[in-house]
C-alpha cells in the first residue's frame, strides 16, 4: 500500500519534471528566438540565412507565406550549429553516411554524388557550342574533368548509387563529333596521377587539387597545341582548408585539407582585372584568410576575368569555365598573351561584343563532369551570342 | 524492498546512462579544432597599397613589352624581313608556338602616331556631321573598336557620363558615376576608378555643380583641382582629361536664371588646364540645340557618337 503509493507519488513528480521541461523547452526557444538578433551569414555553411519574411497578402494567399516562414524559422534557430552537428551524429549512430547528395567515402573522405544526367539540359549546352562554333570557326576545345565520384570510385561507400560520369563523358564526345570543337577527357591522366599516390581531391571539398591540376596540365595545354615544360613548385599555403562539401552536409566537420598553388620558376609578368579592380600576380592571397581561402585562385565568383602576361604575341585565349579552371589557370600564364575567362553562371556581360573586341585565337571550355551535366548557363550565354549574330 | 526498488528504476538508470555517454561522445566529437573560420566573407575586400603598386608595375611591364613587340613589328615591317611572329619581343623564348604572327599585334599602339591629315579629315567630318546633324551612329563593329580603344580609360562623373552607359557604348568598369552629385561628392567614383589603373581618365560632369556651388564659382575650381590632383597623385603616369561644363539648351537657359550661369563656371574649369595635370577638352562647338534631350540638360545618342570620337582624337586613344 505504502509503496506503491510512493511510488505513485515518484512518478507523479517524474510526469510533473518531464512536462515541465518540456513546457520550459518551448518557452526557452521562443524567448531566445525573440531576443537573439537575427544573423544573415552563415560563415560555416558559406551561405547567405533566409530573413524575416515580411508578410505579402499574395505570397499568403497563394500559400507560400508558410514555406518561407519555415525557411526562416529554421535558419534562424538558436544554435544551430549545435542541432544540425546533432542531427549528423544521430544520423551516424544509425550508419547513414549521406546527406545532401554528399557521401561520407573511406576514412572519411567526403565525395560528392552525380545526380543523374538531363538529357535535354544537356543536349541544349551541346548544339549551344555547336552553334557558336559555326559561327566563331577558332580552334576550340572542350575539357571536361570527372569528379571524384568517378575516379575514386573505390572509396565510396558499398553500392552507393550514383551515374556514370565515363559513359556521360563519351555520350559527350560523340555528340561533338564533327563540330570543329575538340574533346579531351582528363579521366586516364587523372587514374594515372592517382596509381602515382598524388591526391587528386579535396578531402572537404568537391574541387581537384592543385596536385591533380599539375598532373593534368601537360596533356590539357598539348590539347591547346602548346607544351608544358613544368618547370616550378607546388607551394602549400593553407593547412586549414574546411571546404565546401564539409560545409554542405556538415560532415567531417573536423577535417582539414591542405591548399597548395603552383609556383613556376619563372613567374610571367601577370596583370588580373575582375570586378574588384585589378592585381598583379597569379593568387588574390586575401583569399586565404576570408571564409572560402579555395578564392585565393582567381578570387570569387567572377563573371570575367582578363589576365594578361608579357607573353607578347602568344596569342589570345577565351575560356569558359566553372571553378575547377580557377586552379589551373597558373599552367597557362606562360603560354598566352591574354586570357579571358569567362565563368557563364555570374556573367552578366555582353558576349558577342568581347568576341568583337578581342580577336581571340582560340576557345576553350573547361568543366568538371558534375557541373558540365547539369549546367544550363554556358548555353545561355552562348545562345545569346548566337542569336545577335545570327539575327543581324 | 531496496531490491525492488532498485530493480523497477533500472530501465530509467539505463536510459539516463546511455544518453550521458552518447552526450559525452557527441560534445567530444564537436570539440572545436582550433576555430579558423574567420567572420569576414569570402573574395578579396580591399586592395592595399603593396598590392596597387605591383598591379601598377606589373601593368608598366606589360605595356612596355607590348610596345617593343609593336616597335619590332614595325621594324621588321619596314626593313621587309618576313618576321615570322611577335616572338623577338617576347622576353620568353617558352612562348614559341604562338598561334598568330603579327597582323594581331595591338591594334591600338599601332595607330599610336595616326597621320595628321586623317586626323584633321576626322575633325573635319566631325564639324560636318554637327553642322549637317546627319549623324552616323555606330555599327556593332564600329563599337567594339571603339571599345577596344577606351579600354584603358575611365570616365568619372554624372548623368552625363552615365550616358555612357545608357546608350550602350561603354560598361560599369569604363564609367564611375553617381547621378545628380556634384563634384566634391564623386570620392567613391574616383577611387573606384583609380583602382582600374586606366591610362586614361576623362571627367565629364554636368550642371549639378552650378547650383552646389551657386554662391562661388571659384570654389567648383578648387573642388575640380583638389580631385584631379588626388587622381595624378594616384596615378602619376596616367592623363586626365575634363570635358568642359556644357551649357543647358537655350529654351531651359532663358527661363532658368541660375544654369543660364554655366558659362561663368565653364570659365573656372579652363582655368585648369594651365594649373593642374589636367587638360581642359572644349567641346562646346559639339553642341548643338536639336541633341538636346527633352530636358534641356542631358544629350542624344547622336551627340555622345560624336563625342567618343572627338575625345579620341584629343586624347590619342
Amino acid at each position: 500500500m505504502k509503496e506503491s503509493r510512493s511510488r505513485k507519488r515518484g512518478s507523479r513528480l517524474y510526469y510533473r519534471i518531464l512536462g515541465g521541461i518540456f513546457a520550459l523547452l518551448f518557452l526557452v526557444f521562443f524567448v531566445l528566438n525573440l531576443v537573439l538578433p537575427d544573423r544573415t551569414l552563415s560563415v560555416r555553411e558559406k551561405r547567405m540565412l533566409s530573413g524575416f519574411p515580411a508578410p505579402q497578402i499574395d505570397r499568403v494567399l497563394a500559400g507560400d507565406y508558410s514555406g518561407d516562414f519555415e525557411d526562416y524559422a529554421s535558419d534562424q534557430i538558436p544554435f544551430r550549429e549545435f542541432f544540425t552537428d546533432l542531427k549528423v551524429f544521430a544520423d551516424s549512430l544509425v550508419g547513414r553516411n549521406e546527406s545532401q547528395g554528399v557521401y561520407r567515402g573511406r576514412d572519411g573522405r567526403l565525395i560528392e554524388k552525380m545526380e543523374t544526367p538531363d538529357d535535354a539540359v544537356v543536349s541544349r549546352t551541346v548544339s549551344a557550342m555547336r552553334r557558336f562554333a559555326g559561327l566563331f570557326p577558332l580552334p576550340q576545345q572542350l575539357i571536361l574533368v570527372p569528379n571524384a565520384v568517378s575516379i575514386l570510385a573505390d572509396e565510396l561507400p558499398l553500392w552507393a548509387p550514383t551515374a556514370d560520369q565515363h559513359e556521360f563523358s563519351e555520350s559527350i564526345a560523340a555528340q561533338l563529333e564533327g563540330s570543329g570543337i575538340g574533346f579531351k577527357d582528363l579521366e586516364t591522366a587523372l587514374l594515372t596521377a592517382g596509381l602515382d599516390g598524388i591526391p587528386l581531391y579535396y578531402r572537404t571539398d568537391h574541387h581537384w587539387t592543385t596536385d591533380a591540376a599539375l598532373a593534368c596540365a601537360p596533356a590539357v595545354l598539348k590539347t591547346l597545341g602548346r607544351s608544358f615544360t613544368g618547370k616550378g613548385s607546388l607551394l602549400p599555403v593553407t593547412h586549414d582548408f574546411s571546404g565546401s562539401l564539409s560545409a554542405k552536409s556538415g560532415l567531417s566537420m573536423r577535417e582539414r585539407d591542405t591548399i597548395s598553388v603552383w609556383q613556376p620558376d619563372e613567374e610571367p609578368v601577370c596583370l588580373v582585372t575582375d570586378s574588384a579592380g585589378k592585381r598583379a600576380g597569379l593568387y588574390s592571397w586575401d583569399g586565404l584568410n576570408s571564409s572560402d581561402p579555395y578564392t585565393v585562385f582567381l578570387g570569387g565568383n567572377e563573371g570575367l576575368v582578363r589576365v594578361e602576361t608579357d607573353r607578347i604575341g602568344a596569342g589570345r585565349l577565351l575560356v569558359f569555365k566553372d571553378s575547377y579552371f580557377n586552379c589551373f589557370l597558373p599552367f597557362l600564364t606562360a603560354e598566352f598573351e591574354t586570357i579571358d575567362v569567362v565563368d557563364p553562371r555570374y556573367y552578366s556581360g555582353d558576349l558577342l561584343m568581347l568576341m568583337r573586341q578581342n580577336e581571340y585565337d582560340q576557345i576553350l571550355y573547361f568543366y568538371n563532369i558534375n557541373t558540365f551535366a547539369a549546367d544550363t548557363s554556358l548555353a545561355l550565354v552562348l545562345g545569346e551570342a548566337a542569336e545577335q549574330e545570327g539575327g543581324q | 524492498m531496496n531490491r525492488n526498488n532498485l530493480r523497477a528504476r533500472l530501465p530509467y538508470l539505463l536510459t539516463a546512462a546511455v544518453l550521458a555517454v552518447l552526450t559525452i561522445v557527441f560534445l567530444l566529437s564537436r570539440r572545436p579544432v582550433g576555430s579558423t573560420d574567420s567572420s569576414e566573407p569570402a573574395g578579396r575586400i580591399y586592395v592595399s597599397e603593396a598590392a596597387e603598386r605591383a598591379a601598377a608595375e606589373a601593368q608598366a611591364k606589360i605595356r612596355e613589352a607590348r610596345q617593343s613587340a609593336a616597335a619590332a613589328s614595325a621594324e621588321a615591317a619596314s626593313s621587309g624581313t618576313p618576321a615570322s611572329s611577335g616572338t623577338p619581343a617576347a622576353s620568353d623564348p617558352a612562348a614559341s608556338p604562338s598561334a598568330d604572327p603579327g597582323p594581331d599585334v595591338p591594334s591600338e599602339t599601332a595607330s599610336v602616331p595616326p597621320a595628321s591629315s586623317e586626323a584633321e579629315l576626322l575633325l573635319a567630318s566631325l564639324r560636318e556631321q554637327v553642322r549637317t546633324l546627319d549623324i552616323a551612329l555606330f555599327s556593332p563593329e564600329e563599337l567594339a573598336s571603339w571599345r577596344r580603344r577606351f579600354d584603358n580609360a575611365v570616365f568619372i562623373g554624372d548623368s552625363l557620363s552615365q550616358a555612357f552607359i545608357s546608350y550602350g557604348f561603354f560598361d560599369e568598369d569604363h564609367v564611375k558615376y553617381k547621378r545628380s552629385a556634384s563634384i566634391s561628392q564623386l570620392d567613391d567614383q574616383i577611387q573606384a576608378a583609380i583602382d582600374r589603373l586606366p591610362d586614361t581618365v576623362i571627367f565629364f560632369t554636368g550642371l549639378n555643380d552650378v547650383s552646389f556651388f551657386i554662391n562661388d564659382p571659384t570654389q567648383y575650381y578648387e573642388a575640380y583641382l583638389e580631385k584631379v590632383n588626388q587622381v595624378h597623385s594616384a596615378l602619376p603616369n596616367a592623363q586626365i582629361f575634363v570635358i568642359s561644363l556644357l551649357p543647358c539648351s537655350d529654351a531651359l537657359a532663358a527661363s532658368d536664371y541660375h544654369l543660364a550661369r554655366s558659362p561663368e563656371f565653364d570659365a573656372q574649369l579652363k582655368r585648369l588646364d594651365p594649373s593642374s595635370p589636367a587638360r581642359y577638352l572644349d567641346c562646346h562647338w559639339l553642341v548643338r540645340q536639336e541633341l538636346y534631350l527633352d530636358d534641356g540638360i542631358h544629350f542624344t545618342e547622336s551627340f555622345y557618337t560624336l563625342l567618343i570620337q572627338y575625345l579620341a582624337l584629343e586624347t590619342g586613344l
